[in-house]
């Protein structure tokens, strides 16, 4: 069975009581949960940590840098810098990149896994840049402290960059949580541990201040060469078939309440209001039965479908789409 | 702007996104019937989006109903005994109660017609105090470090730096230590310091100080009354009446026309917007109004504005990690730090792990950072208000 990431959204809501009630029922976690260090527990300890904490601020804050409307952080001399593929959208692009000292230059976007939001940046303009060392996010251990570095909206890219304090709450192969608070401009700012590596690279959260998902450096690392070489993948948009309507309000029937100007759906004719008694000829009654229809094609697919509009039935053809950049 | 989906839940769930989480989908999961085959393992090119710029809608997808009923579904691996695992563990609190001690006696909560409104720093042994000035409309009283509750009076206020200086009836007190020489490094610890032996919170110093641009002022409270009012000819007429309001309990009925507020006559709907929003909320007014040709004297107390979910965010906000401070812009110098503080716990002293007050905390404001007033900065503005403070 896939596992598939979903976009959940938690309302501005604080936990949900039911969490714990939820985390019992699934353990999908992939990689052993090696279990925490202990904490600090004299401030002797806390003054011990503070030391390395402070060293890293020093050493990463220079080389993270700004990415279009994100972060980044330059993990080599001639300036390749990992951010995350919402930000570097798809292979090619060129980019602005803003170093805290107010250096601007330019970079070009190769590669992308749109899957695990991983993507890979190339500073184009000649120089040695400084940097970070990359780390490995396979041994890390659970409750291990780490630090998040980025430019969150409304921090000035041209000045050192804030930083953030957490510890690792939970990893899989696939992305890090931790208590290291990100928002909107930190996407593909570095995440790194207490010896000042890059483990980990900053890319959504949710309103609670503990759900910060940041994607594991290992992915850059197993996925090198295709990053380097400009690959685009593991995009879902591109093999997802797509109409560009919304449902009415009635659930009893698969009827429009709105065609997404440009898509698929208005250069085939189907207006709001409409309603889907057919797809792909198969007949249908609720919008559901349309989704799982739609899910079964691709994009540039032909399909017929018939609409009942007022009192007329019409045939129309429709070439799927993919969702537009 | 791109809007790149996914799956139809992800597309169902933007229709009503306020931010968003990424979690696996389990197995025991209800299956949507209407789940497209996907054509690669468990993509999030759309959902990730966001971190950048909140995504709009997409179409093709259902309800956020869906999305709601997906989510109880979900569980989030990673979440079991996390707890044990956040910065702010218990445990971690504890290590900082030696730094926290020698300002904890120095430390005032601070209410506000009784509720708790801000925390303060003794500034002086004779009861001068030093909190966040926007806080502090109304009847004020600290609780002393000793218990005592004693009522303040207002020594003056700076509102560049919204710092403003308390005074109670007290002698002995222990004033704060603050630590000599700047702010400390960046990735420094820091400890917001309460009336308890751990820290209300910690978090470390994320940034040199800086100006931080924007309105000083927090948006002027003005008082409401509850009416929605059209032009007649001889002055603005009630149509319509909100349920609960200070309008409904004045008796203010729909087709009341209003002639004066406060004596003072008037004749358009503009006028009265502005007569009564001259008063902030909680003061009454007394209105002359016309209700079939009788004369009547009304009196109402004004309410609270309610927040207008109308009002466009920020791009800084709607991030989550709230509620932030109403006063969150415009100082001349502050000190970012990954705190999260609760509004009310601004004012009071922030210490380093040697136990000095590095600065005064002055605003929750973004979900990553709250604000102090660094401490050399504080100590210029305190000094200021007691030269400028009226003499007993």
């Amino acid at each position: 069975m896939l596992r598939f990431l979903l976009t959940l959204l938690l309302l501005a809501l604080p936990l949900p009581a039911s969490v714990a009630a939820a985390a019992e029922a699934s353990q999908p976690a992939d990689l052993p949960q090696t279990a925490a260090p202990a904490a600090p527990k004299t401030l002797d300890e806390l003054k011990g940590l503070e030391e390395k904490i402070r060293r890293v601020a020093e050493r990463v804050r220079p080389c993270t840098v700004g990415v279009s409307d994100g972060s980044g952080v330059v993990v080599s001399e001639d300036g390749y810098v990992l951010t995350v593929a919402h930000v570097a959208e798809r292979a090619g692009r060129t980019v602005r990149i803003t170093f805290p000292d107010g250096r601007r230059v330019e970079g070009k976007t190769l590669g992308n896994d749109h899957g695990l939001d991983a993507g890979l940046v190339k500073i184009t303009t000649k120089g040695k840049w400084p940097f970070v060392e990359l780390g490995h996010s396979g041994s890390l251990k659970l409750g291990q402290w780490c630090l998040a570095v980025g430019y969150p909206v409304s921090f000035d890219r041209r000045k050192l960059p804030p930083v953030r304090i957490g510890r690792l709450l939970g990893r899989s192969s696939r992305m890090l949580v931790t208590d290291c608070m990100i928002m909107g401009g930190d996407s593909g700012g570095p995440l790194c541990d207490l010896e000042g590596k890059v483990i980990g690279i900053g890319s959504r959260c949710s309103d609670a201040v503990t759900t910060n998902l940041y994607v594991p450096v290992d992915a850059f690392h197993d996925s090198w060469d295709r990053l380097a070489k400009g690959e685009d993948f593991n995009s879902l948009a591109r093999t997802v078939a797509f109409l560009g309507v919304f449902p009415g309000e009635d659930e009893t029937q698969a009827s429009i309440a709105e065609v997404i100007p440009g898509s698929p759906a208005e250069r085939a004719g189907i207006k709001p209001g409409d309603v889907i008694v057919k797809f792909d000829g198969q007949s249908l009654k609720r919008y559901a039965d349309f989704l799982a229809l739609l899910g079964k094609k691709k994009p540039e697919d032909k399909v017929q479908v018939q609409v009942r509009r007022g009192e007329e039935t019409l045939d129309l053809t429709v070439t799927l789409g993919p969702r537009e950049e | 702007m791109g809007t790149k989906f996914s799956c139809a839940a992800i597309m169902a769930a933007w229709f009503s996104l306020y931010l968003v989480a990424a979690t696996p989908w389990t197995d025991d999961r209800p299956k949507a019937d209407s789940e497209p085959q996907p054509g690669g393992e468990g993509a999030i090119e759309g959902e990730a989006r966001w971190t950048v710029q909140p995504p709009a809608p997409g179409g093709d997808g259902r309800g956020d109903r869906d999305a709601r009923q997906s989510r109880r579904g979900s569980g989030r691996w990673w979440w079991r005994d996390a707890e044990a695992r956040q910065r702010s563990h218990p445990d971690v609190l504890a290590a900082f109660r030696p730094a926290v001690l020698p300002t904890k006696a120095a430390t005032v909560r601070i209410m506000v017609d009784g509720q708790p409104a801000a925390l303060g720093a003794i500034v002086e042994p004779d009861g001068q105090i030093v909190s966040k000035a926007s806080l502090l409309e109304g009847k004020i009283t600290c609780r002393l470090p000793d218990g005592r509750e004693l009522q303040a009076r207002l020594l003056g206020a700076d509102e560049e730096n919204d710092l403003a200086l308390l005074k109670v009836e007290a002698q002995d007190l222990t004033p704060v230590s603050w630590r000599p020489g700047g702010v400390p490094p960046v990735g420094s610890w820091v400890a917001t310091v309460g009336q308890q032996a751990d820290p209300l919170a910690i978090g470390v110093v994320s940034a040199e100080p800086r100006t931080i641009p924007g309105p000083r002022r927090a948006p002027p409270r003005r008082g409401v009354l509850g009416v929605s009012l059209g032009q007649a000819d001889t002055g603005p007429r009630i149509e319509e009446v909100v349920g609960g309001s200070a309008a409904e309990k004045a008796g203010l009925k729909v087709g009341d026309i209003v002639h004066g507020i406060d004596g003072k006559p008037l004749t358009t709907v503009q006028q009265m917007i502005e007569a009564v929003g001259s008063h902030p909320p909680g003061e009454k007014i007394t209105l002359l109004i016309e209700r079939d040709e009788d004369e009547l004297r009304l009196t109402a107390t004004l309410e609270k504005p309610q927040a207008d979910p109308r009002r466009q965010p920020a791009p800084e906000d709607g991030w989550g990690g709230g509620p932030f401070s109403q006063r969150r812009y415009g100082f001349p110098s502050a000190m970012p730090h990954d705190t999260v503080l609760r509004p009310t716990d601004c004012g009071g002293p922030l210490v380093d792990t040697d136990g000095k007050v590095v600065g005064i905390n002055i605003a929750r404001a973004l979900r990553v950072t709250s604000y102090a007033i660094p401490a050399d900065v504080a100590r210029k503005v305190v000094a200021e208000l007691k030269k400028k403070a009226p003499s007993d």
